[in-house]
């Protein structure tokens, strides 16, 4: 069960990493607008979905309810309602507690990731680590590290929308897809 | 001959034994990887996306999204341990002790399947047992079939028991399987182990326990806290249930790391009371022991000499639990699990061989103690990222923010528990995103002392997200905050540097100061509101770290002249607070009969922490004095207008009454042109004072804060008006009279400027005749001294040279007449007399020019009104000659500047023409000129003429200009009789400008 929930899993990130990719897999009936005053010009919708297999093609599903080992599909649209446009806009998407990131999944690709909602890197992520005999050398940070995903597109023009998404799998103590597997 | 043998059977158990440790260190090693745990069952996965942008009024913004939640169901699995191996002599009972742990994600109960038996023997009575203190040994003689529930995480221990049959022989080896099936569905997992028993005549069994007390005393510690209590006592029981004696008994029991051995505490029942030495050698006779030299990890080593059969004893010593230790979970029970090993050998008679045989029976593990570390909550919340004093880094602190302003905290959550632990958060009596601070109570209990209208939200690290709910309690909080992994806690949580290491949580708090907060301290107090922390394993738990606002600073506004602030304005620009100076003063030099503009260019600087609209106003603080001008002035105007582009008012946009829609952002400013309309010098009504007398006009401008309105800055500028000099003489006239015959020329002297002016007359030049000397043409110029408006010769005082002066105020004015007598002969040209008075104390003249035409006795006289006394251009003004003067209101006068000569209304010309000889006049031709910037008008008249001639010329429709004419008809026979008139009357109005 669980060799064929990671065989799924690395299924997707090989469809996301080499095909079209699809940002539209949010489920209407649970996506709910945000809350913000109706002086806010930007507006955010976030949807979730769950991916499966199913005859060898991938489906989305409600996510509602999910078990450890399944993909869920995180999609958040901002949408300007202003007449202008909005600079130095910067879109953020939480990887979730209890979940990993699986990093072919991210869309749009260049997207920079944290584990720590301040600094942000491109990823992979590395870090140092320093050795008991003193040395310091770089090490890949785990997926299950990553906690925050942002994008630079610059603006958001007027009466404009952008789609950011990204897939995670509930934590199943299972170490993730290894992350130089994603190079 | 003693040979020393391992059974084969016993060897493969060995190897066993060796890939369990080799694949549980493969497991250690892969368990080393950062990975998350399982998500539990049943907890909820939230998600909230945000976004930071700069907004049209370069603010930067923050927007979240709404959540989206998934809630986690339940994985089943578990895990049966462990195989065992021991020695047994015929017909006797062997237990074997097991354990189930629950490693799914949720609570499961397991079903204990019916043991079964193999090998070379069967053993019967084969049942299972309670072993929840995990001696080894039965808790009570009732066999079990199930484990009941068991929560995710947790072990269920027990033993299964059976008995070597009566036949068995030495070196014999029977086998137990024992299995066990959870619930799941549709296929449920089951998984088994089995045990082995090899016959032996000499049997030692060695069981371990923990107790509270020693022996003969027995009281079970299967979980406490970290550290414990109090000592807890080892107790390595041992028998040999064989009939041959028991060699050189070895226990050994390695410590695992949470149990620290306590040195001088071992103790043997073959030796009572006294103290077994924890170095080599000094030990009773029998038993060799070996221990740590102080309290820590470490191996005790024992060996007994020899154990007779059919006899027991046991080995104890005392252990304490180790401090900080996490709560036992699955993943780290190896931390507080202990299991000794034992050899021995023993002798015995080979009836087959004849020959006496020592066998080395290999080591075998006791059964399994363990201690599980229970859960003691604690918690610290502070403002240090680095360190878990419950004090430190506090309060947290803003050390000033102004109204409307949003400031943030950013709080440390520690977990200083020994466990997993979600710690709520929540404002202290304080309602989140509402009505702020619950003032009630709030300043007995310090909580809260923000001011009213405080509006707070709690965040996630860095201050973009919602801190969410993930334990479905309503209530914001960390998510599980982890015991730490050596000195690293997985993201988003990090590690204390302070010992012990602690995982902790960097949350954001924010109040939104609401705009109309008024400025201060709180009485050198601060602004404070408590956010605190409560356990989730022990709600009593609880922490809390103050978030202060040091003070409300007060919104600021600065209007500036010229130049913004961040361009460098400076106290004479009108930086600061207004001090009454005038900063910018404009001269102006009015006009006449139309009105002046100036402006002055304001920058409204917002030196406020709080984008801001403000409010624009303008007010007369003085006026020159005395010149019967109220303050503010009539028809003097302030507007504030857009600039046009150019960033110096040279050109302006809308007029405005604030700063716009966009608030100013803070350090920002806007250009605002103040425009002030200055009235004409003439504007009011004759006979009353100028609107525009010279002096100083000093204007208090201001800009409000449009959303509390205790927040503004003035500034003061002037407006110079410069002395006109003006004076008119009006109108010029034109009349026709006979030889010897005079005519009189009524003027208006009027002062059209804003300074009263002395009228003289200097010279003898102020009255002059164009055809004198030639032609004796005589003329005199009057004062209408009796103010009537007629020449009254005799009453009316002649104007003399050098003597005669009158003063004119501003919109004064002074009728005089100038009496002009022809020659008595004819042949004069017309002749042009000229009045010319003097004001402006000499420095300035006006004149009026009369032209009087000899006739040969017709007389020409030209009126001028205004139709219905207005200008209407739809009155036709009606006409009746009484010897050859028409009704008023026509007029030979000048018509006063007024609203009802402006342009667009309409002015009707008479022109009478009489008979004054006394013979028939034949062959008029009559003609007059549309006057400059007029044009016909037939809506208050078409030309229309009465008597004996006719309209020549034209056609005069609406808006012709140019001459109109008219000739006696025929214009040879047709005569105006002795006094006898004719007219032309039309009318014309005054064009747009």
């Amino acid at each position: 069960m669980r060799d064929e929930t990671l065989k799924r899993i690395h299924t997707v990130g090989r469809l996301l990493r080499y095909g079209p990719v699809l940002i539209t897999l949010g489920m209407p009936g649970f996506a709910q607008k945000s809350q913000a005053g109706s002086s806010n010009p930007l507006e955010i919708t976030l949807s979730r979905s769950k991916v499966v297999i199913e005859n060898g093609k991938e489906v989305s599903k409600k996510a509602d309810v999910a078990k450890p080992g399944d993909v869920i599909e995180d999609l958040a649209t901002y949408r300007n309602t202003s007449g202008s446009a909005l600079k130095d806009f910067v879109p953020m998407l939480p990887v979730p507690p209890n979940t990993e990131l699986i990093l072919g999944s991210v869309n749009p690709g260049n997207a920079k990731a944290s584990t720590d909602g301040r600094t942000f890197s491109d990823m992979p992520l590395r870090r140092k680590v320093r050795q008991a005999n003193g040395v310091e050398l770089e090490q890949l940070v785990p997926l299950s590290e990553y906690r925050y995903l942002r994008w630079y597109p610059g603006e958001i023009g007027a009466g404009k929308s952008q789609g950011y998404s990204a897939r995670f799998k509930l934590s199943d103590g299972v170490p993730g897809s290894p992350v130089t597997a994603q190079k | 001959m003693k040979t020393l043998s391992t059974p084969q059977p016993m060897r493969n158990r060995a190897i066993q034994v060796l890939l369990l440790v080799l694949l549980s260190l493969g497991l250690l090693i892969l368990g080393s990887q950062a990975f998350a745990a399982m998500a539990p069952a049943n907890s909820v996965i939230g998600n909230q996306a945000s976004a930071t942008y700069v907004d049209s009024t370069a603010t930067t913004r923050t927007s979240t999204s709404n959540t989206v939640q998934t809630t986690v169901a339940q994985v089943k699995s578990f895990l049966l341990t462990q195989s065992g191996m021991k020695s047994a002599s015929p017909n006797q009972q062997v237990c074997y002790p097991h354990t189930v742990t629950n490693t799914g994600n949720g609570s499961d109960t397991y079903a204990l399947n019916a043991p079964t038996t193999g090998g070379m023997f069967a053993h019967t009575s084969l049942a299972y047992y309670l072993d929840a203190d995990q001696n080894g040994a039965p808790d009570n003689g009732s066999a079990i079939t199930a484990s009941g529930p068991l929560a995710a995480g947790a072990a269920f221990n027990f033993v299964v028991c059976g008995t070597t049959p009566v036949g068995a022989t030495v070196g014999q080896q029977g086998t137990i399987i024992v299995s066990a099936t959870d619930t799941n569905a549709p296929t449920a997992n089951t998984q088994s182990q089995t045990d082995t028993t090899t016959i032996a005549v000499a049997s030692i069994t060695v069981a371990k326990r923990l107790s509270s007390v020693p022996p003969p005393g027995y009281t079970p510690v299967p979980s406490g806290p970290s550290p414990n209590a109090g000592p807890l006592y080892v107790i390595l029981d041992y028998v040999n249930s064989g009939t041959v004696q028991g060699d050189n008994v070895q226990i050994t029991d390695v410590l695992p790391s949470g149990w620290l051995y306590v040195p001088g505490s071992g103790r043997w029942s073959g030796s009572g009371m006294s103290v077994l030495t924890d170095a080599a050698g000094g030990d009773p006779v029998g038993i060799t022991y070996s221990a740590p030299a102080m309290a820590v990890s470490g191996t005790i080593a024992a060996t007994v000499t020899a154990v007779s059969g059919s006899t027991s004893g046991n080995l104890y010593f005392q252990i304490t639990i180790a401090p900080n230790l996490a709560v036992t979970v699955p993943g780290n029970q190896a931390v507080t699990t202990n299991t000794a090993s034992y050899q021995y050998s023993y002798t015995y008679f080979n009836a087959v061989t004849m020959m006496n045989q020592t066998v080395m029976v290999p080591s075998t593990n006791t059964n399994s103690v363990l201690y599980s570390v229970l859960p003691v909550a604690g918690v610290v919340a502070n403002g240090s990222s680095s360190t878990t004093g419950a004090t430190d880094a506090e309060p947290v602190t803003v050390a000033g923010a102004g109204a409307g302003q949003t400031i943030s905290w950013t709080d440390y959550i520690w977990n200083t528990g020994n466990g997993v632990d979600t710690f709520d958060i929540a404002l202290l009596n304080t309602p989140l995103n509402g009505s702020g601070c619950a003032v009630t109570n709030n300043a007995m209990l310090g909580q809260c002392t923000f001011p009213v209208g405080t509006t707070f939200q709690i965040l996630a690290a860095g201050g973009m997200t919602t801190l969410l709910d993930s334990n479905m309690n309503s209530t914001p909080d960390t998510g599980p905050i982890p015991m730490p992994s050596g000195m690293t806690c997985p993201a988003p949580y990090i590690a204390s540097t302070s010992m012990p290491a602690r995982c902790g949580l960097p949350i954001v708090i924010t109040a939104t100061i609401p705009a109309g907060a008024p400025a201060g301290n709180n009485g050198g107090n601060g602004f404070q509101v408590l956010v605190g922390a409560t356990s989730s394993v022990n709600p009593t738990v609880t922490e809390s770290v103050p978030n202060r606002l040091n003070a409300i600073a007060a919104a600021t506004v600065d209007l500036t002249n010229n130049v913004s602030v961040v361009g460098g304005a400076v106290v004479a620009d009108g930086l600061g607070p207004d001090n009454l100076s005038v900063i910018t003063s404009n001269s102006v030099t009015p006009a006449v009969a139309a009105s002046t503009t100036t402006r002055f260019r304001l920058h409204v600087n917002n030196t406020s922490t709080v984008a801001q609209i403000y409010n624009l106003s303008g007010t007369f603080v003085s006026v020159p004095v005395g010149v019967g001008l109220s303050t503010p002035p009539a028809g003097w105007t302030i507007a504030f207008r857009d600039d046009g582009g150019l960033g110096n008012c040279t050109t302006v946009g809308g007029t405005v009454t604030s700063t716009g829609a966009v608030p100013i952002a803070p350090a920002g400013n806007r250009l605002i042109c103040a425009e002030v309309v200055v009235p004409s010098t003439n504007s009011s009504a004759m006979g009353t004072p100028t609107l525009a007398p010279p002096g100083n006009y000093v204007l208090q401008f201001r800009a409000e804060q449009q959303s509390d309105n205790t927040v503004f800055d003035t500034k003061r500028d002037q407006i110079t008006v410069q002395p006109v000099h003006s004076v008119t003489i009006t109108p010029n006239g034109a009349q026709s009279t006979v030889p010897g015959g005079a005519v009189t020329y009524t003027h208006a002297v009027t002062n059209s400027g804003n300074v009263s002016e002395s009228i003289t007359f200097p010279t003898a030049g102020f009255l002059t005749n164009s055809q004198v000397p030639t032609y004796a043409w005589s003329t005199t110029a009057y004062v209408d001294t009796n103010m009537n408006g007629m020449l009254d010769i005799g009453t009316d005082t002649p104007i003399a040279v050098g003597m005669t002066t009158f003063m004119l105020p501003p919109n004064g004015s002074q009728t005089v007449f100038v009496r002009v007598n022809a020659p008595a002969m004819a042949g004069s040209p017309p002749n042009v007399t000229t009045l010319t008075a003097t004001y402006n104390a000499g420095g300035s003249t006006a004149s009026a020019n009369d032209t009087t035409t000899l006739t040969d006795g017709l007389k020409l006289d030209k009126y001028q009104q205004l139709p219905a006394g207005t200008g209407s251009c739809t009155t036709t003004p009606a006409v009746t000659l009484t010897m050859g003067v028409p009704n008023a209101p026509w007029s030979n006068m000048a018509i006063a500047a007024s609203a009802n000569t402006v342009p667009g209304r309409c002015i009707s010309y008479l022109i009478v023409g009489t008979n004054t000889t006394a013979a028939n006049i034949t062959n008029i031709n009559v003609s007059d000129l549309v006057p400059a910037h007029t044009a016909l008008d037939t809506g208050c008249g078409a030309p229309a003429v009465t008597g004996p001639i006719a309209l020549t010329g034209g056609p005069y429709a609406t808006g012709y200009t140019g001459m109109v004419t008219a000739a006696s008809s025929p214009l040879t026979t047709t005569p105006l009789p002795p006094a006898t008139s004719f007219t032309l009357q039309f009318c014309v109005k005054i064009n747009d400008i």
